[in-house]
């Protein structure tokens, strides 16, 4: 198995826009998490149902719509040009805004849910201790939903990697810039190439295989940590 | 009591061979052809008994496909190297290649004045050009040549957005985020596109664009594959095709 400077160049990449899309995930998916495990607004349902979207619509039709929203007559397009950063397909950057809502659902519903877990005891108490709302988030969420934001991390990592569809549709097949490793497998197919098919996706197939181990096995000390009370 | 056992087993034979006994063909096309073949599906089924299941996909993964057992007939390829492939590994009958179309390619914009396509591409002034992958899709390859020939490969490197076929690659330049784009002159027949918005590109350009189709070893004693084959051969078929963008001769 030989792998080449340009699929060391895929791989890269594909790390590189994985990291950055969990960090952005992280930042905003968790008060967006918090708020809808917490929230009685009547918004709720709606907000959740958009949260949840990515899970079921195909990444071609994600990645359609992003093209034509992100393109100069679409709506994002108009933005992006007016902030003077010009047009967001075929750019890193790109990628990295359709990663985020490609995998949104993977970081927000194991934090909402861990949230939930919390029950209502650990917030009657904090009000009582007049916690401010900031306070209860640093001092009880955080720490309670840690297991949980440890799981939608991984997940949410593990989902970009694999991303496909909506990568093949905006990317435009760029070395260094949007040519990630599963468009790179998928083009040595395409082109014959078996052999270097093979050794890339043996290469996702062990990654994929350590990464879920992981996070079952964080999970399940996570429990036992918490049912033993440490 | 037995009589209906015998009657249950024949009427369970009957089933379990039914697409034998319904006559169709299984036939898996290059999606660049796709509007042309629905035509031709159309057409074929008004004259014939026999019935066609068309899959469309990628050259390159109708050939994965079909060395690993895929059930299709006839194959019509995007390439003429697929098709021969198959033929050298004794999955496709032989001496049943046939170059059924060939491509010709447009440099296309929807975001420049009309006529302004070529000016821009060879003054330089445009922000992306959109083509397909030349490892993978004929028209790229042939898109190369192109640039090759006006002396442009190295100059508008940097500005390549690739798409993995000419479908793709048309979505580029139809959303406007690639200024322009070469993709097929069968593509833009078919959008009804101005004449306008787009520069029909000489054939001496490039080397041919030839599409080969090949009866596959399944298809080799089925009728309808072969009727199909023989359809598309004839004069007033081979008119339709080269009416939708392609150079296809009698």
């Amino acid at each position: 198995m030989i792998i080449s400077d340009q699929e060391l160049g895929a791989i890269w990449l594909t790390l590189k826009l994985a990291t950055t899309v969990t960090l952005i995930l992280l930042i905003f998916g968790t008060p967006l998490a918090y708020w809808l495990a917490r929230t009685q607004s009547k918004c709720k349902p709606l907000i959740s149902v958009f949260v949840a979207m990515p899970l079921v619509l195909p990444p071609t039709v994600l990645g359609f719509y992003l093209l034509i929203a992100m393109g100069p007559q679409g709506p994002i397009g108009h933005i992006t040009q007016a902030l003077g950063i010009g047009l967001l397909p075929f750019t890193f950057w790109g990628l990295v805004v359709a990663s985020v809502i490609y995998s949104l659902p993977f970081v927000v519903q194991p934090i909402q849910n861990a949230i939930e877990a919390i029950g209502e005891r650990p917030f009657e108490v904090a009000a009582t201790l007049r916690a401010s709302k900031l306070d209860c988030f640093f001092n009880v969420v955080l720490p309670y939903a840690k297991p949980g934001i440890i799981t939608a991390a991984i997940l949410g990592f593990a989902h970009t990697i694999g991303e496909f569809g909506v990568v093949l549709m905006i990317g435009g097949n760029i070395p260094d810039e949007t040519r990630v490793v599963s468009v790179q497998i998928y083009d040595s197919v395409e082109a014959l190439n078996y052999s270097q098919a093979h050794a890339l996706s043996a290469v996702m197939l062990v990654f994929s295989f350590i990464i879920l181990l992981c996070a079952y096995h964080y999970s399940r000390s996570a429990k036992h940590k918490m049912s033993v009370g440490v | 009591m037995r009589f209906i056992a015998i009657k249950l087993f024949t009427i369970l034979l009957y089933v379990v061979n039914w697409p034998t006994f319904a006559e169709n063909a299984r036939i898996v096309v290059a999606s660049n052809f796709s509007p042309v073949m629905q035509q031709l599906v159309e057409r074929f089924e008004q004259q014939h008994i026999g019935r066609l299941q068309v899959t469309y996909t990628s050259s390159g993964k109708a050939y994965a496909q079909i060395i690993h057992g895929a059930p299709f007939d006839v194959f019509l390829s995007a390439d003429q190297h697929k098709p021969k492939l198959l033929q050298d590994k004794n999955l496709a009958v032989q001496t049943s290649l046939y170059t059924y179309a060939t491509g010709r390619l447009v440099l296309w914009s929807t975001r420049l004045p009309n006529n302004q396509a070529k000016q821009a591409l060879l003054s330089n002034s445009y922000n992306k050009l959109a083509l397909a992958n030349a490892k993978l899709a004929p028209y790229g390859v042939a898109t190369l040549e192109v640039l090759k020939s006006l002396n442009l490969l190295e100059q508008s490197q940097t500005k390549w957005v690739q798409g993995e076929n000419i479908g793709q690659t048309l979505q580029f330049v139809r959303s406007g985020n690639a200024d322009v784009g070469f993709v097929a002159y069968s593509q833009v027949i078919n959008l009804n596109i101005d004449k306008m918005q787009y520069w029909l590109v000489p054939t001496d350009y490039h080397n041919p664009i030839q599409q080969d189709l090949v009866l596959l070893k399944r298809g080799a004693t089925n009728p309808v594959a072969k009727a199909f084959i023989a359809f598309i051969k004839s004069e007033a078929i081979v008119k339709l095709i080269s009416q939708n963008g392609y150079i296809a001769e009698y």
